[in-house]
């Protein structure tokens, strides 16, 4: 596959970060699922999910020590009702403009021109920064496939943050 | 589909569909205030989601941070670079609304 000719090494930099603890053992995985798509964009429904660590303000916040919890948020919520808690990215440009990481924004926009079919009514987030890949594979993952197919969704589309 | 500006990060986990922008973490949906940016962005990655055809690819798309693409780099994801976390524990909501 073709690389991007710059980029940077996250993988060694956590560990340099985290230079007194154990080295942390990322998630590798030696290939990937396939679910072929069924309609075109502008018939499907999509649903948004971020590991932004936003939310309402009206929810509890997220703490940053393996919070593995979901917030759902309504499509139409505003941008000036979320709050945002995570450790593991700078948050200046997010809180400024949450649709940098999650943009629901540009979505309903994309729903209202008929590039996408529909957008689900819910959003989900998380707190992404989880040290132990068993909870997140074992009670976050599974929690947000059931939403995510309870909800009927053609194609769901995740900001990793 | 799953954005991503972490390379290494992502063809490790291998998602399924992925589209990559080589940004600063915290941005993978365009920079904050420039709407023109995040529309095009997540445009095009929906676009990809469906002409993507092989298991575990990424699609590198061509959105550029500085004039040279790379000058944010060097100090990015350094010790010290983030500022220290504030939160470990939940604390109650603002209101008494329940959330999901």
């Amino acid at each position: 596959m073709k690389e991007p000719r710059n980029y940077v090494r996250y993988i060694p930099r956590t560990r340099d970060l985290y230079a007194s603890h154990t080295p942390y053992r990322w998630v590798e995985n030696a290939d990937a699922p396939w679910t072929p798509l069924t309609k075109p964009l502008n018939q499907s429904r999509v649903a948004l999910a971020s590991s932004s660590g936003i939310y309402l303000t009206s929810q509890t916040p997220f703490h940053t020590k393996d919070d593995t919890s979901i917030r759902e948020i309504p499509k139409s919520s505003s941008t000036s009702d979320f709050g945002l808690n995570h450790f593991g990215y700078r948050m200046d440009g997010a809180e400024r403009d949450p649709n940098c990481v999650f943009p629901l924004e540009q979505l309903r926009k994309l729903e209202s021109e008929g590039f996408i079919g529909e957008l689900a009514d819910t959003a989900y987030t998380f707190m992404g920064g989880i040290y132990s890949t068993r909870r997140v594979r074992e009670e976050l993952a599974p929690q947000l496939v059931e939403r995510a197919l309870a909800n009927h969704i053609d194609l769901f589309y995740l900001v990793p943050a | 589909m799953t954005m991503s500006s972490a390379w290494d990060i992502t063809r490790s986990v291998k998602p399924p569909r992925a589209a990559f922008v080589n940004f600063p973490l915290g941005n993978q949906t365009g920079r904050p205030g420039n709407r023109e940016e995040q529309m095009a962005i997540v445009r095009d990655a929906l676009t990809a989601a469906y002409t993507m055809m092989e298991a575990g690819s990424v699609t590198i798309l061509p959105y550029k941070w500085d004039e040279d693409g790379y000058g944010w780099q060097g100090g990015e994801y350094r010790p010290g670079y983030l500022r220290p976390y504030v939160r470990t524990e939940a604390i109650p909501p603002a209101s008494q609304t329940s959330s999901p």
